[in-house]
């Protein structure tokens, strides 16, 4: 990722200095192009008249045989910026006349007008009436070489300016691009690492930054709200799952797991009756009693929260509930004590509050048990075994507003919790049980 | 004896015919004589200076006078073109004073009366015969 940021830069800034570098050549260029354009013009203008008046000197100075004015042209012509070299041919083409004095021939065949050429000539037919030929002056260009390099050392300095200048131009400006690009992208990031609440500055960069930040916030927005949704749904949906499932069967159902099904070796099942609920019902209103019942089972629900107790059902006024799954026998056996004893204040509360006369009956039994998960539609967690019939037996055979127990939950409660024998009670097919009520 | 007259004679009248030019240069100048090897020389600016290393100024005629015509065939042996080219050469390449130019020979003279390092030529003799100021060089034949 941080690749793909460094290369915008990288891209931006190659292309400024790419493009100045481009600049900077042509206007290089047109600055020596111009350059020589004009001091060719300077050169071949000037060297013409000097040529002219070095022709025309001479022819005068012939005709009138005026050889002092020929001689003060050519120290004239001598003393003239640039000039390199003088040559004068007769008719025969025999140089009669140079300075320096030892020029040869082949000096007047290398004419050019080049000046990036060390000397740019300039030539003119003179004519008297004893004889004619030509004359041939060469002029130095080492002026404008000095001018050029000059010119060079200008230009490059101007160049390095610009370049210079292009690049800080260049780092500024890509980063001004940039950063909204980069703020969007980490943003991106964090909302990628779940923290959806963030949002993209949408006040930098141009207008178009803006306007894509401003929908990306307004997307993120209805996304986010949608989320919350969705986890709300979720929310309840899991709750009515733990409504109705203990927490741990609930994950394992949602992590995939097909059947539940449990052996549990310990464990401590209690079932509560409410004692006078038939005479209740028969003399109240449905809503009523149904509010009544509602409030009771409500209270237990929470004191099952309360103890990380699990309720397994309830089955008209009856409500059972076992130890918390994965507790040790003697710690379940005491929690569900406690619970019991609790069911019985919570009862005598709403009796007080209503002016009611409700009684419990409890009984509590420890013992193995299998449990599971069963059906398609209104699934529930159940227990099935001996000690489900046992504790049951022991409620119905219980005394109201008592807490009667077995004496396999006696043995690991009675540290805990006072009790006292009740006797032995005949349960149907299982002979006879020893019981305790707790004080 | 008529024979040795009509000899001497002859060698006199020889003699006056191909003196017909005369050099003359300023009366302050020691030269006496002057072989006519270096009045060609002087006239076309190989030899710049006197004995005593001043500067020859040299004084001619116009290229379509009959004096200089003579003069140049008999001493420079050169076209008068050729004569102006060797100057301009010299112009261009060294410090030389090219010569000064006269039509007459009167001109000729009053010039090198005045100026001490001058060199001329006439051909009337008599010209100078009055001038204390100009004086005649005898040319030693080759």
């Amino acid at each position: 990722m941080m690749s793909w940021k460094w290369g915008l830069r990288h891209q931006l800034l190659v292309s400024m200095v790419l493009l100045t570098s481009i600049f900077v050549a042509v206007f290089f260029y047109y600055t020596s192009d111009q350059q020589y354009k004009l001091f060719h013009r300077e050169f071949i203008s000037k060297n013409n008249s000097v040529t002219e008046t070095v022709k025309i000197g001479l022819e005068i100075g012939l005709q009138n045989e005026n050889l002092e004015a020929i001689k003060s042209i050519f120290d004239w012509v001598k003393n003239q910026k640039d000039f390199h070299w003088i040559g004068i041919t007769d008719s025969s083409g025999e140089i009669f006349a140079s300075y320096p004095s030892e020029l040869r021939e082949d000096f007047l065949s290398h004419q050019s007008s080049d000046l990036n050429l060390p000397t740019i000539t300039t030539s003119r037919d003179w004519k008297s009436p004893l004889d004619h030929g030509s004359i041939v002056i060469a002029f130095s260009t080492d002026r404008y070489h000095l001018q050029s390099q000059k010119l060079f050392k200008d230009t490059a300095f101007f160049s390095f300016i610009i370049l210079f200048l292009a690049v800080i131009l260049s780092l500024l400006l890509s980063q001004l691009i940039a950063k909204p690009l980069t703020s969007f992208q980490k943003t991106i990031e964090q909302i990628s690492s779940g923290h959806t609440h963030h949002r993209i500055d949408s006040e930098s960069g141009g207008a178009e930054v803006k306007g894509l930040t401003q929908s990306f916030n307004i997307m993120m927005d209805e996304l986010n709200e949608a989320q919350m949704k969705i986890e709300r749904e979720k929310q309840k949906s899991e709750n009515l799952l733990l409504n109705i499932l203990p927490v741990k069967i609930a994950d394992r159902l949602k992590s995939g797991e097909k059947i539940i099904s449990d052996k549990l070796d310990s464990v401590t099942i209690l079932f509560a009756d409410l004692v006078g609920f038939t005479v209740l019902a028969s003399k109240t209103q449905a809503p009523e009693l149904v509010a009544i019942l509602n409030r009771i089972f409500s209270d237990f629900d929470d004191l099952c929260e309360q103890t990380r107790a699990e309720k397994i059902k309830t089955i008209g006024d009856s409500y059972m509930v076992i130890s918390p799954l994965g507790s040790d026998a003697s710690k379940g056996a005491q929690i569900m004590i406690s619970f019991a004893q609790q069911m019985l204040k919570i009862l005598s509360q709403i009796n007080r509050e209503n002016d009611l006369s409700l009684q419990l009956r409890i009984g509590i039994h420890t013992g193995p048990a299998i449990a599971g998960v069963i059906g398609k539609k209104k699934f529930s967690y159940d227990l099935w075994g001996d000690t489900i019939n046992i504790a049951s037996r022991l409620e119905s055979h219980g005394i109201p507003d008592q807490i009667q127990i077995s004496e396999s939950t006696q043995l690991l409660i009675k540290d805990y919790f006072k009790n006292e024998y009740r006797g032995e009670i005949e349960l149907k097919g299982k002979g006879k049980f020893k019981t305790f009520l707790i004080s | 004896m008529k024979k040795v007259l009509l000899i001497l004679f002859l060698i006199v009248g020889y003699c006056e015919v191909s003196q017909a030019q005369s050099i003359i240069v300023n009366a302050q100048n020691s030269t006496i004589t002057i072989p006519s090897k270096f009045v060609k020389d002087i006239f076309i600016g190989n030899m710049t200076r006197w004995k005593n290393n001043s500067l020859i100024e040299v004084v001619d005629y116009n290229a379509n006078t009959e004096l200089r015509t003579e003069f140049t065939a008999k001493y420079i042996e050169m076209s008068v073109m050729r004569v102006y080219k060797n100057w301009i050469r010299l112009s261009l390449s060294a410090e030389v004073a090219p010569p000064k130019i006269f039509h007459t020979q009167q001109e000729v003279i009053d010039f090198v009366s005045k100026n001490a390092n001058a060199i001329g030529y006439i051909k009337d003799r008599q010209l100078i015969s009055k001038d204390s100021s100009v004086k005649e060089v005898k040319i030693l034949e080759k």
